[in-house]
């Protein structure tokens, strides 16, 4: 054990820190759509420029090749410049399909791919969860037919998250009509500006209507764009969650212990209704105290996972508590933001993301401990695979 | 930066396993009902000989020479057997006597020369003495008490003196309350770095505990049917397993990595370990309880184990560090993400 860091990574976070000191993006990223999209291309591409882009990405596919702990650094000196970190409008990209298709691509895929991503040219959407398959993804219906040399689709995806502006869909179908369950899926590439596919907004709770319900009619897509085998496809898609719960939630902890010393520091001046400062009521303090003591761990949590990736190659299971306790403490910190805040917390002026960012996230949080899995499927997949208890079903 | 044992770290991890597993299996207690639990001479000198009371302790002290790192290792194995605390009080007793300069005491109680108590604040205190009454923990035939107040450590000479015993509910514990005014120092010491490794130790000891309790839940779910099938296929005790095993994790990943903040002298090493302590202590009392209410009736019975681990993890909270000055640190310890 030890939290030293070597020879390597200091120099990393030195030439991270004056690389970030004159190229982090000034100014606010813009809370509508379009503004957002072209801040979040413009500074993917200064990072591609600059050979920012896929700390922990293969070279060969434009990435630097480095460890998951100097990934980490780059997010925590990314954070202390104040430049984004969660991949912005394309974080399914960066941390869903990138990631699968370094691991289960074929050569042409990934040099068509992977550098376009980096780049920030290709945005990415999942088309994964339908209407009746969510929780149960293994239950999904949308049909992929082979003819000739492509692949037929129909059917309705939903929560495609950015399917409004995306270039391309990391897309899950049933190619074996007579198949159930996870057998007989297929993982492909979909273009999102192909015939037949119509994107109709969701709107959540916070307002925003950055969901989407995607329904496919006799769309066409080349046999070329399966990842891995036809027919393989469950098997492709847990490799982008393996991905997902073990390295992707390094920038939402390291926001999360951010989050909770702000708090902090707003709850030394806020006062309640009975006049004092929000941080001398017993009940305020303890509720902070405790959620600082779970952003530490947190921290402890990333940093035992890491480690576990260096030895062993790829993450453990424990990304489903990381994923279950990471939300849980999100959700707590809103709800006591809400409680320090009083009414004031009730303001929510267009672009309420950055004028009032506590109420945003507060609608947030329940996005969070239900999407990528709800946390009752992480309990699921805590007793099964790390505790070997009996199924359930 | 790694936060697992290393190949002889876990060699620390399975020469405990298996010496506990022989000779102070949990099961040992039920045998000793409803006394309270004091190792023989031989075996309180056996536990001397594998170097258990100066595992952190500077070889040149009579101890080890091993660090936090590797002193949490084994705290966490005897919290899973529910060990007798004296073990905990012993080895900070040592730490505490060398860092006063006292080697030879230091040697000594490092060798189980000196049986040790842990005597905790009871009354209000006004000046420096030690004044008013203290609980003492472990307190039958002890020799010397353990006094931790904040930063400041003390060891008082307890030969001589009767200290009348009181039940305690956790029967394997023995308890006294002494004024301990007049007793003479055998050391006096104040450092925080100390402190901090009572603490850090305690919460090993704890994280040892919620996972023990996670363990005895999770065999019996596999075997035990209601309606037909194991209890562990029913969603109402998966569940409240995975959030025991997910509690339980992140209070051991933050003593692992506080033990290292320790031992490196980090400067955010006292915000790592009480945040540690907080969760640890909180793991080992929500697991214990989970754990007796997901078995149900035999949960209660003073036949089956869980109650020791509940009776345990309620009185630990009482030992060094109380939780309120832990919050307090916790809340008035900025933490910077880039301060390596």
């Amino acid at each position: 054990m030890n939290l030293l860091e070597t020879d390597d990574e200091k120099a990393f976070r030195a030439s991270a820190r004056a690389w970030l000191s004159t190229n982090a993006p000034e100014g606010e990223r813009p809370t509508d759509t379009a503004g957002a999209l072209a801040y979040d291309k413009a500074w993917q591409l200064r990072l591609y420029e600059g050979g920012w882009a896929g700390v922990n990405w293969p070279k060969e596919y434009g990435g630097r090749g480095l460890s998951g702990f100097q990934y980490m650094i780059w997010v925590q000196e990314c954070v202390r410049a104040g430049a984004p970190i969660t991949g912005g409008s394309n974080f399914t990209g960066q941390f869903h399909a990138g990631p699968t298709l370094i691991v289960r691509g074929n050569e042409d895929q990934k040099r068509e791919h992977l550098p376009k991503i980096l780049k920030g040219e290709a945005m990415w959407c999942q088309g994964f969860s339908e209407p009746g398959a969510g929780t149960d993804l293994a239950n999904l219906r949308t049909r992929g037919e082979i003819d000739g040399d492509h692949i037929v689709v129909n059917g309705h995806k939903t929560w495609t998250s950015n399917g409004h502006f995306a270039d391309l869909q990391e897309l899950l179908v049933r190619t074996d009509p007579n198949s159930t369950r996870h057998h007989g899926l297929t993982w492909l590439i979909c273009d999102m500006h192909s015939p037949g596919i119509e994107v109709r907004p969701i709107r959540t709770m916070g307002g925003e209507a950055h969901v989407n319900d995607t329904f496919y009619d006799n769309v066409r897509i080349p046999i070329a764009n399966v990842v891995g085998e036809i027919g393989q496809g469950w098997s492709v898609a847990m490799s982008t969650f393996a991905f997902e719960r073990g390295i992707g939630f390094i920038g939402d902890q390291i926001e999360l212990i951010n989050m909770v010393e702000e708090l902090i520091d707003i709850a030394g001046h806020v006062r309640l209704p009975s006049g004092k400062p929000a941080i001398e009521d017993d009940g305020v303090a303890q509720r902070l105290a405790d959620l600082k003591c779970e952003a530490l761990a947190l921290r402890a949590l990333t940093i035992s996972g890491l480690a576990y990736i260096e030895r062993h190659g790829q993450p453990g299971p424990e990304g489903s508590m990381m994923k279950l306790l990471l939300t849980t403490a999100y959700k707590k910190l809103h709800q006591v933001a809400s409680d320090i805040l009083g009414p004031g917390f009730l303001d929510y002026p267009e672009g309420a993301r950055t004028a009032n960012p506590w109420a945003y996230r507060y609608f947030r949080s329940w996005v969070l401990t239900i999407s990528a899995g709800p946390n009752e499927i992480h309990r699921d997949i805590i007793a099964d695979r790390i505790l070997g208890l009996p199924r359930a079903r | 930066m790694d936060l697992l044992p290393t190949s002889e770290q876990q060699q620390i991890i399975d020469s405990a396993v298996t010496y506990l597993g022989d000779r102070l299996p949990l099961q040992r207690l039920k045998s000793l009902l409803p006394r309270p639990e004091v190792l023989s001479h031989q075996g309180w000198q056996e536990l001397a000989g594998l170097g258990w009371f100066g595992l952190g302790l500077d070889a040149a002290a009579g101890g080890v020479g091993a660090g936090p790192s590797e002193e949490i290792l084994l705290f966490r194995e005897l919290g899973r057997v529910v060990a007798p605390p004296r073990i905990l009080f012993t080895a900070v007793a040592a730490l505490a006597a060398a860092a006063a300069g006292e080697t030879a005491l230091a040697e000594r109680i490092a060798s189980g020369g000196t049986l040790i108590a842990l005597a905790v604040r009871e009354d209000h205190e006004t000046g420096g003495g030690v004044v008013g009454r203290r609980r003492l923990y472990e307190a039958e035939g002890a020799q010397a008490a353990l006094l931790v107040d904040g930063d400041q450590i003390r060891l008082l000479d307890l030969a001589g003196r009767d200290l009348g015993l009181r039940p305690c509910f956790d029967t394997s514990i023995s308890m006294s309350l002494a004024d301990l005014s007049d007793a003479p120092a055998l050391c006096d010491v104040t450092d925080g770095r100390i402190a901090l490794r009572a603490d850090l130790l305690l919460a090993a000891y704890q994280v040892g505990i919620a996972e023990k309790a996670l363990e005895m839940i999770v065999s019996y779910a596999k075997v035990r049917e209601t309606f037909g099938r194991p209890i562990g296929a029913y969603q109402a005790v998966r569940h409240p397993c995975a959030e025991m095993a997910a509690r339980g994790e992140e209070a051991r990943a933050l003593t692992f990595l506080a033990s290292v903040a320790l031992a490196d002298a980090a400067p955010d090493a006292a915000l790592q370990v009480s945040a540690a302590r907080v969760l640890a202590e909180e793991a080992a009392l929500k697991n214990a309880d989970d754990n007796i209410q997901l078995h149900g009736g035999i949960g209660v019975t003073e036949e089956f184990d869980a109650h020791h681990l509940i009776k345990r993890a309620t009185v630990a909270r009482q030992w060094f560090g109380d939780r309120r000055s832990h919050l307090v640190r916790v809340l008035g310890t900025r933490f910077n993400i880039d301060a390596a």
